[in-house]
């Protein structure tokens, strides 16, 4: 399916939301893009209309049902926030959920046909107890110090509320670990772009990645696809992260928690004051989630969590310009 | 073939290559396919060809050397077949020599199955002999894989070379992955309670639940295998516990331990007995029963009391051999 209508994508300053927009634009069956947010990245500018609202504004569901009523959009792709300042919520804890509710009210309200919702499957939180493949269906609890993750967990919640209240709309989450590849940057790909990477003492579980491009194509297959449910979009197999850092020649640094906590450049997943604890955890812990669902669904991605890895730093060994 | 096919034919290569073949003419095949790809672009769309591009793929392809040789020997569960054969001679040292363990009725054995043994002993030793004893019997069949949970499995350095070894974090979701995909399952019903034993309770066997163990047998359709274990308990007689330093729920008083600080740790060099019960399958009609909760605690009382059996069976045929 394609949508007729035109695609509305909100948090363009992430570069899955700019990657995809690009894709849509770009590809042989392009489809009208609308963009909804505070900024468009430098190389949309130009390309697609951008219509300026804060989502989590209290304001903000019926002036972007009215938009999206305006513009006939079909499909709705509600993609991930960057947690750094400028996409509006630094600091301000539930501006995710306010979000995710105010586009899936406002949507409902236009008669969208489909909502896109990008997730995390570091909802399922880190956490020992953990089976060694997390399914769908289990609960979210984020991280009980990360307000990010929190109110990332909230804002599924405010989803899947909707998506049982108005069965019109097809509702799609794909809750995706962390992006490895040749171009993606995060906080996370920038800790393990170093040639010797902290991580926590006695500690060793399985991590699992998602390569951008099969990231990408998911999300794609989701807007012009009928799927509807909950998927984890993860890449095949997992590895230890012992394992990864010695196909990557790098040298891993093993130091007790309290000394982890102070290293300078770890990652903090959420915006503000959140505790670099949380991200260690994630390196502490099992949190590798089932992909069989996805892979029914969207088929089986390209490159698995090794090969992806292995893209990520070879693209690291070359020099920036080379990295396409 | 399409290009995304060909790209994925680039990338892994034809079965076979991992691991042996000549780096650089992998690196060399990768830009042959890269470069066919972008012939067969031009073909199609007159865009022609980009040797910049071309270089940057090249680079990144001799980027990836020495990564993609070294073959995945991590399973999905964190099994490292590395880890095993480097200490499959000292798991052989402590059947054949230390333990001088003896196995009775280990014939035919069925596979998948799921083997129910009694617990005992500080560490999974029982676990890990009695995996490392099946696959050494049949070694062409997927090891056997054990369940543990001692309230101690976020212990640094313990969870992650247990892992490595095949141990897997004791639950119904993992059980259940593992018997579905054609592997054998050891579980130890008692649970977290087993290690607490009193060196006088050493042979008594514990609850084994409220039926987790039968319903997930009926479930998969495996058959199940009850096995007595004796020596394990001694290998660390526990003579007290003392409040826990550091995370785990106890810390053990042993003869050994701690008087002799961590050599005390090392276990006593017992002799085991391991013996075998008859195969219990399961018939259509238990299936049908599997949601009585009345027939689920009858057929669970009446496995734990073959296990019981079966561990007096080895105290004798131990004594008998030892000629006690």
């Amino acid at each position: 399916m394609n949508p007729s209508g035109g695609i509305a994508i909100t948090g363009l300053g992430h570069p899955l939301a700019d990657g995809l927009a690009h894709r849509l634009l770009g590809s042989d069956r392009p489809v009208p893009v609308v963009a909804l947010g505070s900024r468009l990245p430098v190389g949309l500018r130009g390309k697609l209309e951008l219509h300026a609202v804060d989502p989590a504004d209290p304001g903000a569901e019926s002036e972007i049902g009215d938009f999206l009523e305006r513009r006939s959009i079909e499909t709705v792709a509600h993609m991930p926030f960057e947690p750094s300042p400028g996409e509006g919520f630094d600091g301000d804890v539930g501006w995710l959920a306010r979000a995710a509710a105010n586009v899936g009210s406002a949507s409902v309200r236009a008669g969208v046909k489909r909502l896109i919702v990008a997730s995390s499957t570091m909802c399922y939180g880190a956490r020992p107890e953990n089976p060694n493949f997390l399914g769908e269906d289990r609960d979210l609890v984020g991280h009980a110090e990360s307000p990010w993750l929190l109110d990332q967990c909230a804002a599924e919640e405010a989803v899947a509320r909707l998506a049982l209240r108005y069965p019109q709309i097809d509702v799609c989450t794909l809750r995706y670990p962390w992006v490895m590849g040749p171009e993606f940057e995060d906080s996370v790909a920038r800790y393990f772009a170093g040639m010797a990477v902290p991580v926590p003492m006695g500690r060793d579980p399985l991590l699992q990645f998602i390569h951008e491009r099969d990231l990408l194509d998911r999300f794609e297959r989701a807007v012009r696809g009928e799927a509807r449910g909950i998927f984890n979009v993860v890449a095949d197999g997992a590895l230890p992260v012992s394992r990864l850092l010695a196909l990557a020649g790098k040298k891993g640094l093993a130091m007790p928690d309290r000394l982890l906590r102070s290293v300078p450049g770890a990652p903090r997943l959420g915006p503000g004051s959140e505790s670099a604890a949380v991200f260690f955890d994630y390196l502490r812990y099992l949190w590798v989630a089932d992909g069989e669902r996805a892979r029914a669904e969207f088929g089986t991605p390209l490159y698995t969590t090794q090969e992806a890895w292995v893209a990520f730093v070879s693209a690291r060994r070359a020099p920036r310009g080379d990295r396409a | 073939m399409s290009q995304e096919g060909r790209e994925e034919e680039g990338r892994r290569g034809p079965a076979g290559d991992t691991g042996t073949e000549d780096e650089l003419a992998r690196a060399l095949r990768e830009f042959t396919n890269a470069l066919r790809a972008r012939v067969a672009d031009f073909d199609s769309t007159a865009k022609g060809v980009d040797p910049g591009e071309l270089f940057a793929s090249l680079r990144r392809s001799l980027g990836a050397m020495g990564m993609r040789s070294r073959p995945a020997e991590i399973d999905d569960f964190g099994m490292d077949t590395s880890t095993l054969s480097a200490a499959a001679p000292f798991l052989d040292f402590l059947a054949d020599r230390y333990w001088r363990v003896e196995t009775h009725r280990a014939e035919s054995l069925p596979a998948p199955a799921l083997f129910v043994a009694n617990r005992g002993g500080l560490l999974p030793y029982d676990g890990l002999i009695l995996s490392h004893l099946l696959a050494r019997a049949e070694p062409g069949r997927p090891r056997p894989r054990f369940l543990w949970t001692d309230g101690v499995e976020s212990m640094p350095f313990v969870t992650p070379w247990l892992t490595r070894m095949g141990a897997v974090r004791a639950g119904r979701e993992n059980a259940e992955r593992l018997l579905r995909s054609g592997r054998s399952v050891i579980a130890f019903p008692e649970g977290a309670s087993a290690p607490r034993k009193s060196f006088a309770d050493r042979y008594r066997v514990g609850s084994f639940g409220r039926g987790g163990i039968v319903r997930l047998a009926v479930e998969t359709g495996v058959p199940v295998v009850p096995v007595g274990i004796v020596g394990a308990e001694e290998a660390h007689p526990l003579l007290g516990r003392a409040p826990s330093v550091g995370g785990g729920p106890f810390l053990p008083v042993t003869p050994t331990f701690p008087l002799l600080g961590v050599a005390g740790l090392l276990p006593l060099p017992v002799r085991w007995s391991i013996v075998f019960g008859e195969p219990i399958a399961w018939e259509e009609s238990e299936a049908a029963v599997v949601g009585d909760e009345l027939w689920l605690a009858r057929t669970t009382a009446g496995l734990r009391r073959q296990v019981e059996a079966l561990v007096q069976e080895g105290l004798e045929t131990r004594a008998a051999s030892s000629g006690g």
